[in-house]
């Protein structure tokens, strides 16, 4: 069966290329274009991988990341959450994504193709 | 007060001269005197006269040195009475100065004033805490507060009375640079190990509420032989410098996210046109793409940076020093840059060192630093000579890089203001585009791994940039090894061993 990603990305640019390329490489890939249909998404159905961009309109990335991998046990899920984006963090954040995280990836460092042999390497549960 | 102090020079001088022609004098009149009227001979006057000249020497030299250490003596004594726990030297009497040395007593009332002012890094006891004027805190050797002074109650906004024997950390909450060794970690290995230590941290962070957050430099000082506490603190305020540090970066942060989201979107379609259109393009057209490929990529590291030029002005570049093999560092770079000095009829040559030991880098500021070089390297060498890249080991601390190119070459009145940002030549500028960026970067991040950077050149010959990187082990006991095995880092970002297949 395919694995699943989930891609956060309001950027339609990038999001289309991303899951073009991931879908070509056998991935069943779902995008979402907000952080609350986003949120939504990943809280409704289980995805081996969410690919969250951190400046989204309405509800931004870390917020998104709190809430998947926060205290709150009932929004505790098994995807493995990548985080994808183009914003240098702050020291601060820095540590938060590095806490809560399981990846982090600058957009403009890569190309789709970086990216989908990057996921192909992650392990999912 | 410098006025009486450089008269009181003068007046040395003159003294000085007067005694050495005093003695001049009674030399000449003796050897006169002697051989004229007591008409003895030669060698007997010239006895005589040594004799009177060692004994007038004598004199006027005591009487020099008592002038001139009169005062010495006096402010000697001022500071070993007060650096003398004991009290065992008196305090000495300004009255018994001559009054053309009252300047003398004027100083040893400015010494007796500042020593009695508070000394913020060596505060050892409470009553010197409670007249800090910065926040101090001391803390005991479980942990709790033993003590906050009245400034750091009103700084950290707590009530002394509700949290004086309290765990100290669950009150004030202390945040460090993410590079950096937090105060616990720091106890940990200095308490019972040693007598006396101290340590400071700048940018530390404490929120105050949940809107205000106080930014300050701390210093530490440790002793074990206290028994009310072992640790006092102090805070040096810098809320404000921090906070509009912080703002400039992150304006730039910002302005690097807006340029690279279209940047990410045309590196995208450039991969699928190259990909899916490969078999329909002819030669030229190939040619064009790939050029477009590589000239994304330039952009892309450009960005990049700008964004680390910036964290460098507000002294936030960051390091994670790791254990990493050299020759594989270098060999990826090249093949990553191997696209843009292609499309530029370049090539690149590379002689590594096989048996280089293993070097203690950030894996990707020092990525920046190779492609910033080589990037140099193809743009100011016009001839189809390769660039040849070395590395060897020039000591027993560091490993050298070297990157000749036989390009333009750089005139000499121009290789000192190199390393400088924004600083091209006139003679480049005509044949290559930059922006002076580049090698202001790379220099900082040399210098920040504690490596030197340098260049040899000749203008139609060629150039040679080299920089120093150290060699892991000596270097390890400031690495974070926890680090190492937890993530693993590329210049596209990281992903943690244990979510990925291979790690």
């Amino acid at each position: 069966m395919a694995k699943t990603i989930l891609c956060i990305e309001d950027e339609h640019f990038i999001s289309e290329l991303y899951a073009r390329s991931l879908q070509k490489s056998g991935y069943d890939v779902t995008i979402m274009l907000s952080g609350d249909d986003g949120l939504k998404a990943a809280l409704t159905d289980h995805y081996d991988i969410i690919l969250l961009d951190l400046m989204l309109p309405g509800m931004t990335g870390f917020e998104i990341l709190e809430k998947l991998r926060g205290q709150d046990v009932q929004n505790q899920i098994h995807s493995k959450i990548i985080i994808t984006t183009n914003l240098d963090q702050d020291d601060d954040n820095r540590v938060k994504v590095e806490s809560l995280a399981d990846g982090y990836l600058i957009k403009a460092e890569m190309t789709p193709k970086q990216l989908v042999e990057i996921v192909n390497t992650i392990k999912v549960d | 007060m410098i006025d009486q102090l450089n008269s009181y020079t003068r007046r040395l001088l003159v003294f000085c001269i007067l005694a050495f022609f005093f003695v001049a004098v009674l030399s000449v009149c003796s050897l006169l005197v002697l051989s004229n009227f007591f008409e003895l001979s030669i060698t007997t006057s010239a006895l005589i006269t040594l004799a009177v000249s060692l004994v007038s020497s004598v004199a006027s030299g005591y009487l020099v040195y008592s002038q001139a250490s009169f005062g010495l003596r006096f402010l000697a004594q001022t500071i070993l009475h007060h650096s003398s726990s004991s009290g065992a030297v008196e305090l000495p009497n300004p009255n018994n100065l001559p009054a053309s040395e009252s300047f003398i007593g004027d100083l040893a009332l400015g010494i007796n004033s500042s020593s009695s002012a508070p000394q913020p890094t060596t505060v050892d006891n409470q009553p010197n805490l409670a007249s800090l004027s910065i926040p101090a805190i001391a803390i005991k050797q479980d942990n709790t507060i033993a003590y906050i002074n009245p400034a750091a109650t009103v700084y950290f906004g707590v009530d002394a009375q509700k949290i004086v024997g309290q765990p100290a950390f669950n009150h004030i909450h202390l945040l460090f640079q993410s590079d950096k060794e937090s105060l616990e970690s720091w106890l940990l290995k200095t308490r019972g190990q040693v007598v006396k230590s101290s340590n400071s941290w700048d940018r530390v962070k404490s929120s105050i509420g949940p809107e205000s957050v106080r930014q300050f430099d701390m210093v530490a000082h440790y002793t074990s032989d206290n028994p009310e506490f072992d640790v006092s603190l102090a805070f040096m305020d810098h809320t404000d410098k921090y906070a509009q540090e912080d703002n400039d970066v992150g304006f730039v942060a910002m302005a690097v996210h807006e340029l690279r989201t279209p940047l990410t979107t045309m590196r995208g379609y450039i991969e699928v046109f190259e990909d899916e259109l490969a078999d329909k393009l002819n030669q030229e057209q190939a040619t064009f793409m790939q050029n477009m490929s590589a000239q994304a990529q330039q952009l892309a590291d450009f960005v990049g940076n700008i964004l680390n030029v910036a964290r460098i002005e507000e002294n936030q570049l960051h390091l994670r020093l790791r254990e990493e093999d050299w020759g594989q560092v270098v060999r990826k770079t090249i093949d990553e840059m191997s696209l843009r000095a292609k499309v530029r009829g370049m090539q690149i040559q590379y002689f590594p060192d096989p048996s280089l030991p293993k070097a203690g880098v950030d894996k990707v500021t020092i990525y920046e630093v190779i492609v910033n070089l080589l990037d140099n390297a193809i743009k100011y060498t016009h001839t189809d000579q390769p660039i040849i890249v070395k590395t060897h080991l020039r000591d027993e601390r560091w490993i050298e890089t070297t990157i000749a190119d036989s390009g333009t070459g750089i005139p000499d009145n121009i290789m000192g203001n190199l390393f400088q940002r924004f600083y091209r030549s006139h003679h480049t500028k005509k044949t290559a585009g930059g922006t002076g960026l580049g090698l202001y970067l790379s220099k900082a991040i040399v210098n920040a791994h504690g490596g030197e950077i340098w260049v040899k050149s000749e203008v139609g010959k060629g150039s040679t940039f080299g920089f120093t990187v150290p060699i892991y082990d000596s270097i390890a006991s400031k690495t974070d090894s926890g680090d190492n095995e937890e993530i693993t880092r590329e210049a596209h970002g990281w992903i943690k061993n244990h979510s990925m297949y291979r790690g």
